[in-house]
Parts: structure tokens; C-alpha cells; sequence
């Protein structure tokens, strides 16, 4: 008798086990002659920042302001860009902004965070999963509460769900998976009934979805062929596939994320934000995925970041500008514990700008938004402003261009700048 | 166990023809469907059913959608009652053999717009989930082979599986399996059977199928040359809008029948329905989204701020709410104005202490409807008022927002991009001596008070109750006024003196109950509507112009829904 029953805490002692059966992998890199796997990451933080966030200089003469100061310590490894404008909408609003992070488009609706065509991670996910894995991991540090930000989509404009409990992040992930042992004798273990009705019905189930796919018009097959690319991964799982390519890097071992705190205070978001850190690097180390978005913060809300970021005590944002950049460098950090950074783009984005001041009160800035980038695939060690104010739109090409995807411009053509063409500086050659 | 002697009936029958929680069979002493409708007269001289004339509009497309979360789990239970319950959330699968535990994680959250579910939203991850919950319903329903087999076990052979694809399969993809899909089906049938017995081939068709897109899509691609939806397609959206999950035995018998592509038969089924006890999981379902009930589980405040608060004051306020909204959908009569009138207030026995109210014969697990002066319809009730507060305070612009947007559709332009969007801080040398005061200042430049001029008043309504919803006579500057005027919203406009009056206003407003029809009438669309749109303004027009006719009821709006060319008919592909 199957005896399904709801729990939750019960996954921490599932995880415990999975954990322990982790053994510990170094990876050789660039075997196979195919090029390395590239792999993005984006974190996003709310509200926008204080009118002095910035930096300047590069190498060792890289000058951090005030509220990049928790970077100090990885002033080589990061790039910080300013002077990108964010005009993705009429007026500019959190749902907005967050839904155009990504997709360099507004929001379908003016109150909710509806997505109006597919974000640049989601893009890169499609071309770039990993036998076996899945197409992107995206989680959110904070307890359930208050609207959600959203900032991947998928082709047709379907939110891709947060997962926001970090042990069920680490299950999702690793649950059934074992990294090849290269030294095990290799054996013909007999295929057991639970592994033959699996195999036989995903083979099944796939083409009954193909043959959907080609029943549908172009702005319904975005949601279906997801499905299939979720079948495939899946099968190939079945199957046991190789989930670890050669041409992988990093150290796939054993984690065990921190139990975490269920209040809305600092603290506890810190380390739900350390957990969720963890769960990607290692997810990203052991090829798991190549990419993943952690969302740090809600739209709007979050502490009294919110009303601060509209008050004449503006100066109390900096407080939240390093409390964000503090959970960069722990994300940084987390990737380098695992020796996860090459062929790696992390990427820290928010909804909006550098406060717009006016009459003494902050208010929603568009102009210049905060930018910074990270791993081997940032151009490490720079400070730079774009000249020219384009839009972030050209950013985003420049990331696709990054992972090999063709593009000059990401999102709505009423963006386009004449003369402009996709960003590339703060990206390593 | 409900389903065991249900189960129990059908292995009388010796004979599967879906176990499910039918309407028409649970519907034995309610009215029978299709009668004429004492209130209204439709029907005619015919005595025929009838819904009302709609509008000719061209329907607008629909976006693909999976099933939301709700509907999954409504479906399975329907399809195979012996399936785990709760099955959209964690479930936690024990090993028979091994005792080893797995735990499959919750199928993702739905995208939501305008506080509805829309089956939009997709993780990689869904995928699997998907696929591993199949195996579980599949692995439950062959533990009860003889009750699933449309034939008796011992003569278990090919028949019986082509005789299970389309009898099961009818009720899992709710429209007969194409000749394709069985043969596939089939085929994997004779491979399974052949390696582990007659029983696996079952499973696995059962997890096939369960995994399909026809089970979990609204799929309506049958045939994309046909201007009308087909006979199941409308089969299908008739019972997930009006029962909140897939039609039952007596509608998959009328669309086999071509019942539904007549008037008098697509009416007959529309009031079944609406008749049944059913239709109160239907509405339940609106009013769980309307109120965005899940959200108040998860409360959340601010523990500096709200000392009082406890993690266990969210589940205890949805589980109060819950059984209000239940026992207001079950009702069949129930108006918009029932919704704001309602006096029942459910409580534990510590909600009771927290709200101050007589606990009766609450305890800590029994909730029991009590009866509070500040406690009437569900713009009081304690969750509704928690979650529309900041996680630190009250905040009147929120509930005020709120009150606009879900109960009289009258969302409020964005400020322009040079206003602060919050109350300014309060000045230490000339502090206001109430909230209302402050409030005042902030509108008294005109580019604010164009908006605030309409987005407070619901808010001051709202303020002798704190940010968890206990009612108050102060707040941190002194006593509350809870009294205002609201303006621009038609027959709801005038002063009031407090909530009380500002609630009656809303009750007794067309507006307002014009404003719940297009809530209702997204959900059933699935679609948000556009009353700028020349089509969705017409259709909007005819829902608020029957209510004249009818009786005001939920079941009436929801019957005129379902009248209407967006509901019933397909857009040019």
C-alpha cells in the first residue's frame, strides 16, 4: 500500500539522506572537444538603489560607493555598469519593471506582473540545457508573502514558478541523482518494473505531446514545447543518461542547506538567500542546470525598503543597497566555494533605477539603472559607464550574444534606439 | 470513506462507468435540471430551457492553459476517488517494498492576474511533477482493479483493455481517445502486460494517460475548422467554470448525445449544474480566488511592528473564511449583497479570544459561526482586512485599492511620474493629530488628490479595524473616524458615517454587483476583459442589464455567463 501524505518538514529529512549520498566529484573540464557549457545566473533585487550607488576606476584602483561596499572583497572578480536607462514602459512601475527586466517589455497588466514574451534566461535555457537536467532553477528568498516578483517567462508570456522553500529546491534538483563514479565496474543491473513503466510511458506520453504541438498556432506552442523539453530532460533521466557532460567544471559534493527561518526579518532572509545560493552553485557545479534566476526580494515590498525608497529618508536605502550586495557577494561566493565561476555570467538586476529626486522625496528612477556582473564570462575587475543612455534592451542582446544566441535587441521595438547596437563591454571577450 | 461505498455501489454494478462525485447522482432530491425557472420565466411557453439573448460579439482568443492547481486536484479526485488526496501540494510517497520515502514536490504556483488563477505558468520542473503524480493515481487505481475494469478480472484480456481506453480514457482526456491515441495506448498495454501481467498493462495506461495533454490542457483543437466549440469542448468549460472541475456522467452523456449544440440542451445542462450541489464548488471557487483566500493562509506581518501576530493567525483566519465563502456558495439564493451582509463570523476558540468575540462552543479545532456588531460580510472579516494592510500597519490605500478593484472594478490610474507614491513622513514640529489627518495633507495637492479622492474613502471605511483585522475605536494618533464620501462610483455615491453604512452602500450598489459579474465572468472566459473593448463592453452591458431579470443571485450571474458568445463559442482560429 502507498501511503502519499502531505508534509513538509519531511523533506528535510528526505534531503538529509540525498545529501549524504552525494559523493564528491572533481569534474575535468574541457574533455570531449566541445566547448565548455556556458552558465547564467541572475539575481534580482527591489526598489531600486540610492542616487550615489556606483563605482569607479578598475583593477586595483576600483573605487566601490558606499553601497557596494560588502563587494570590496571580490573588487576582482566583479564589473559594475551604470549609465543603462530602463525605459520599458510608460510610466515606470514595479510590476513593469520587473516583468521588463528580463524580457525588455512592459507588464500585460498595470497591477500584475503578466509577461508579454519570453526573458532573455529563458531564451538561453532552450538552447542550453543539459542531458538529463533541467532548463533553468529559479528561486526566491523570501517566506511566502506579498507579491511575488516575476521576472522569467517563457515565449508565450507564461510566469516559469519560484520555488521558495530551499530544501524543496535542493530535492527538485538532486532528487534520484547520483554523479558517475568513474572507478565503479560498470554492470547490467535488470530493468525493474517501476523503471520499465516509467521509460515505456514517457516515450509514450512524448509523442503524444508532439503530436499536439503540431496542432497549435504559434502563440500556443510556446507552453507545450516547454512541456516537451521537460519530457525530454525527464526521459533522459530515465534512461540514465550522463548528466555530467565532459566539458563540465566544478565540484559536485555534498550540501546540506541551513535550516531556515520562516520570519520576514533580515536575518532570516539572509539565510534563506545563503540556502538558495548554495542550491545553485551546486546545481550549476554538478550540470544539474546552466541556468537560474534567485529573486531576493518582493516587488514593492520587503522590510521598509519600499517606503524608504519613497521618503525624504532616502539616505536609510543604502542600508538595503548593502543588504542586497551583501547577498550578491554570499551568491559570488557561493559559486567560487565550488569552483563554479568559469563560463559563468552572474548577473544582479533591478526593477528600477537610481532614485529619481525630486522636491526632497525620492520617487521611481528610470535613468540609470544598477548593473553588476560577475564570473568568467564579465569582463572582472572594471568599473564602466555606458555612454549615450541606451536602453537595456541592448544589454540584454549583449547577454544573449554571450551564450552564442543571436541578437541585436531584446523586447518591444518601441525601445529602439537608431544608431544603437547590443552592449558587449561589460562582457569578457 | 466516501469513495469506498461509492465504489462499493459500482462493484454491485460489476460494471466501471466512472466513479465520479456526479452531480446527478448526488443531485437525487434537488430540482431536476432544465425545469423552468420559477424566478425569471425563461423557459418560454415551451417549456424548453432557455438562457437569456447575449450579444453578438466575435469571441477573443483563449490562451493554451494547463489545468491550474485547483482544477488538478479537482479532477483527480473526480476521475479516481481512491487517488491521494490534496495531490497538488507535497506528497510524500512511501516505498511498500523498501520503505523508502520520496517526496514529490507541489505542483507550481499558478500565474494570477487580477487575483485569478491562470494555468500559464510553467517551472521545469512541472514536467516531472506531472509525470510522477500520474504514476501515483495510476499505482492507486489498480489497487482496485475489479472496482476500475469495465469487465470482470478473471476474463482480463484484450477487449477489456480497448473496453478500459475508451470508457476511462472518455473521462480522462473528456472527449473519446482518438483512434491514434488508442492504438498507442493499446500498444503499450500488450508491452507492459507481456513483461509484468495484465494489471501493469493497465497502469501504465492509466499513467499514460494521466500524463497526457489531453488530461492536463484545455485543449480545444479537435477540430480547428469548426466555428463552434465542439460538443466536449463545451462539455468541458461548462463544468470547470459552473462545478470547478470535469464534467460528469449525465454532460459527457449529452455531449455524446449533441445535446449542448442546441439551445435548449446547452440550457438544460447550465441549469442542472446550477442546481446540483456542485454548483456550490464552483462558486466556492470564484470566491476563493476573489478574495485571494491563499494568500490570507500565508499572512505575513512585520513581528516588530505586529507583536501580536503569529505565523498561525494566517491558516486559522483562511480556514474562518473558508467556511463563511462555503457556506455563502452553497446557498442557492446567495446575492453579491449576501456576500457584504452575511453575519456569520467562524472561530476557533482562539480566533474567538483574539477577536474578542463569544467563543460558543469553539475549540481550538471546531470553528463555530458567531455573530459580532463589527463583524458583517466579508469586507470585515479579520483575514480580508489583514491582507490588505501593509506588513507593518493599516494602510488605508491598499484597502481602498482593493475595494475598487475587486468590488467595483474601478482601478485607479497611476500616479503620474513626478508624484510620490506614499504618505510623506510626519512632520515632528506640526505632527496631524490623526491618520485621517495625515492622509488629508497628503491630498491636498491637486495631482494627488485626482486619485486619492477616490482611492481613501474606502480606506477611512475600513480604519476602525487594525492591521489584523481586530476592530479598534483608536489608532496611534487617537480615536478613529471611520466616516467619508464616496464619489464617482454611481448608485453607490453619498457620505457615510462609518463602516457600517459605507458597507450598505456597497450592497445595495449595481454597480457593485455588476463589478463581482465581471470578476466571475473573467474567470469563466479565462481572460481578463477590457471594458474599453467595443465586444467585451457589449457582453459586460448584457450581464449588469439581466440582473433586472433575475433574481441577483450568484447562480444567476453565473447562468447568464454562460450565455454569452465568449463563454460558448470558439474564435476564428
Amino acid at each position: 500500500m502507498i501511503l502519499p501524505r502531505l508534509t513538509r518538514r519531511g523533506i528535510l529529512q528526505g534531503m538529509g539522506a540525498s545529501a549524504a549520498l552525494l559523493p564528491f566529484a572533481t569534474l575535468a573540464g574541457g574533455g570531449g572537444g566541445s566547448p565548455a557549457p556556458r552558465r547564467l545566473i541572475v539575481m534580482y533585487s527591489p526598489n531600486g538603489v540610492h542616487p550615489s550607488w556606483g563605482a569607479s576606476g578598475s583593477g586595483a584602483d576600483l573605487q566601490l560607493s558606499e553601497s557596494l561596499s560588502p563587494l570590496a572583497r571580490l573588487r576582482d572578480e566583479i564589473c559594475v555598469v551604470e549609465g543603462i536607462a530602463f525605459r520599458s514602459w510608460g510610466a515606470p512601475e514595479h510590476p513593469d519593471g520587473t516583468v521588463a527586466c528580463l524580457t525588455g517589455r512592459p507588464s500585460g497588466s498595470v497591477h500584475d506582473m503578466i509577461g508579454t514574451g519570453e526573458s532573455i534566461d529563458q531564451r538561453i535555457a532552450s538552447v542550453n540545457t543539459p542531458p538529463g537536467g533541467y532548463g533553468s532553477v529559479n528561486v526566491y528568498a523570501w517566506p511566502p508573502c506579498c507579491e511575488i516578483p516575476r521576472i522569467s517567462f517563457s515565449e508565450g508570456g507564461g510566469g516559469v514558478a519560484l520555488q521558495d522553500d530551499p530544501q524543496q529546491a535542493f530535492a527538485d534538483v538532486f532528487a534520484g541523482f547520483m554523479p558517475p563514479d568513474p572507478d565503479a565496474p560498470s554492470k547490467e543491473v535488470p530493468e525493474d518494473r517501476r523503471s520499465f513503466l516509467r521509460r515505456r510511458t514517457v516515450d509514450v506520453v512524448h509523442r503524444d505531446f508532439s503530436r499536439v504541438r503540431g496542432t497549435l498556432g504559434t502563440e500556443d506552442r510556446a507552453i507545450i514545447e516547454r512541456h516537451i523539453e521537460g519530457l525530454d530532460a525527464l526521459a533522459q533521466r530515465i534512461e540514465g543518461t550522463d548528466p555530467l557532460p565532459p566539458g563540465s567544471t566544478g565540484q559536485c559534493g555534498p550540501i546540506a542547506p541551513p535550516a531556515t527561518g520562516d520570519s520576514l526579518g533580515e536575518v532570516d532572509v539572509a539565510e534563506r538567500g545563503r540556502a538558495m545560493a548554495q542550491v545553485l552553485a551546486m546545481a550549476i557545479a554538478c550540470d544539474r542546470t546552466r541556468v537560474g534566476t534567485l529573486i531576493m526580494g518582493p516587488s514593492s515590498g520587503g522590510f521598509d525598503h519600499h517606503d524608504i525608497s519613497h521618503s525624504a529618508n532616502f539616505d536609510e536605502a543604502i542600508h538595503y543597497d548593502q543588504f542586497y550586495a551583501q547577498r550578491f557577494a554570499e551568491l559570488v561566493q557561493a559559486f567560487a566555494d565550488v569552483g563554479a565561476l568559469d563560463n559563468t555570467l552572474i548577473m544582479w538586476v533591478n526593477e528600477l533605477g537610481k532614485f529619481n529626486m525630486e522636491g526632497g522625496l525620492a520617487d521611481h528612477g528610470i535613468d540609470d539603472m544598477p548593473y553588476v556582473f560577475a564570473g568568467g564570462l564579465a569582463n572582472r575587475g572594471q568599473s564602466m559607464r555606458i555612454e549615450g543612455s541606451p536602453n537595456h534592451n541592448y544589454l540584454l542582446a549583449g547577454v544573449l550574444q554571450t551564450f552564442g544566441v543571436d541578437a541585436d535587441f531584446v523586447g518591444d521595438e518601441a525601445f529602439a534606439q537608431a544608431g544603437q547596437s547590443a552592449i558587449l563591454d561589460p562582457f569578457a571577450a | 470513506m466516501r469513495w469506498t461505498s461509492l465504489a462499493l455501489g459500482l462493484l454491485l454494478c460489476g460494471c466501471y462507468t466512472g466513479a465520479d462525485r456526479t452531480a446527478d447522482s448526488e443531485a437525487g432530491d434537488s430540482e431536476a435540471g432544465g425545469s423552468e425557472d420559477p424566478e425569471t420565466g425563461e423557459g418560454g411557453t415551451t417549456g424548453e430551457p432557455q438562457l437569456p439573448d447575449a450579444p453578438t460579439v466575435e469571441p477573443k482568443r483563449r490562451p493554451l492553459q494547463h489545468l491550474t492547481r485547483a482544477q488538478y486536484e479537482a479532477t483527480v479526485a473526480d476521475l479516481w476517488p481512491g487517488a491521494p488526496g490534496n495531490i497538488a501540494g507535497e506528497v510524500e510517497i512511501v516505498d511498500p517494498e523498501t520503505g523508502d520515502t520520496r517526496v514529490l514536490g507541489a505542483l507550481d504556483p499558478d500565474d494570477v492576474q487580477q487575483g485569478f488563477e491562470l494555468g500559464t505558468a510553467m517551472s521545469s520542473f512541472l514536467p516531472e511533477r506531472y509525470f510522477d503524480r500520474a504514476e501515483v493515481v495510476a499505482a492507486a487505481l489498480v489497487e482496485d482493479l475489479d472496482v476500475v475494469l469495465p469487465c470482470a478480472t478473471d476474463v482480463a484480456d484484450d477487449t477489456c483493455a480497448e473496453s478500459f481506453v475508451s470508457t476511462f480514457g472518455l473521462r480522462a482526456f473528456r472527449r473519446p481517445p482518438t483512434a491514434v491515441e488508442t492504438d498507442e495506448l493499446l500498444a503499450l498495454h500488450d508491452e507492459a502486460a507481456q513483461a509484468h501481467g495484465f494489471e501493469t498493462g493497465i497502469e501504465a495506461m492509466a499513467f499514460a494517460m494521466l500524463s497526457s495533454p489531453a488530461f492536463l490542457y484545455h485543449l480545444e483543437n479537435a477540430d480547428p475548422q469548426s466555428r463552434a466549440a465542439s460538443e466536449y469542448e463545451l462539455a468541458s468549460r461548462m463544468s470547470y467554470f459552473l462545478i470547478g472541475s470535469m464534467p460528469d456522467t449525465r454532460l459527457f452523456e449529452a455531449a455524446s448525445a449533441g445535446e449542448l449544440s442546441t439551445d435548449a440542451g446547452f440550457a438544460e445542462q447550465v441549469d442542472r449544474l446550477l442546481d446540483s450541489p456542485r454548483a456550490s464548488d464552483g462558486l466556492y471557487n470564484f470566491l476563493r480566488q476573489w478574495l485571494v483566500l491563499d494568500a490570507i493562509g500565508a499572512l505575513q506581518k512585520d513581528i516588530e511592528a505586529q507583536p501580536d501576530f503569529e505565523p498561525s493567525l494566517g491558516p486559522q483566519l483562511r480556514q474562518s473564511l473558508e467556511l463563511q465563502l462555503r457556506g455563502l456558495a452553497g446557498s442557492p439564493h446567495s446575492s453579491v449583497a449576501d456576500l457584504l451582509l452575511d453575519e456569520s463570523f467562524y472561530v476557533n476558540e482562539s480566533l474567538a479570544e483574539f477577536y474578542a468575540v463569544d467563543p460558543g462552543a469553539a475549540d481550538p479545532d471546531t470553528y463555530v459561526p458567531t455573530r459580532s456588531p463589527h463583524r458583517l460580510g466579508v469586507l470585515s472579516h479579520p483575514g480580508v482586512l489583514a491582507l490588505n494592510s501593509k506588513l507593518e500597519e493599516t494602510q488605508l490605500v491598499s484597502r481602498g485599492l482593493f475595494v475598487r478593484d475587486r468590488l467595483l472594478c474601478l482601478p485607479i490610474p497611476l500616479p503620474p511620474e513626478d508624484v510620490p507614491l506614499d504618505v510623506p513622513d510626519v512632520d515632528p514640529d506640526d505632527p496631524p493629530e490623526n491618520m485621517r489627518e495625515r492622509f488629508e495633507r497628503h491630498v491636498e495637492s491637486p495631482s494627488c488628490a485626482g486619485c486619492h479622492v477616490f482611492i481613501d474613502p474606502p480606506g477611512f471605511a475600513l480604519e476602525g479595524y487594525d492591521g489584523l483585522g481586530r476592530h479598534r475605536l483608536e489608532d496611534i494618533y487617537g480615536p478613529v473616524d471611520a466616516s467619508g464620501e464616496l464619489t464617482g462610483v454611481g448608485d453607490a455615491d453619498g457620505t457615510f458615517s462609518g463602516f457600517e453604512e459605507f458597507n450598505r452602500r456597497l450592497a445595495d450598489s449595481e454597480i457593485v454587483a455588476g463589478c463581482v459579474a465581471e470578476r466571475m465572468f473573467e474567470v469563466a472566459i479565462g481572460r481578463a476583459v477590457d471594458p474599453d473593448d467595443e465586444s467585451d463592453a457589449a457582453e459586460l452591458a448584457f450581464l449588469r442589464s439581466q440582473f433586472a431579470s433575475s433574481d441577483g443571485s450568484l447562480r444567476g450571474i453565473a447562468r447568464t455567463i454562460a450565455a454569452t458568445l465568449s463563454f460558448r463559442a470558439k474564435p476564428q482560429q
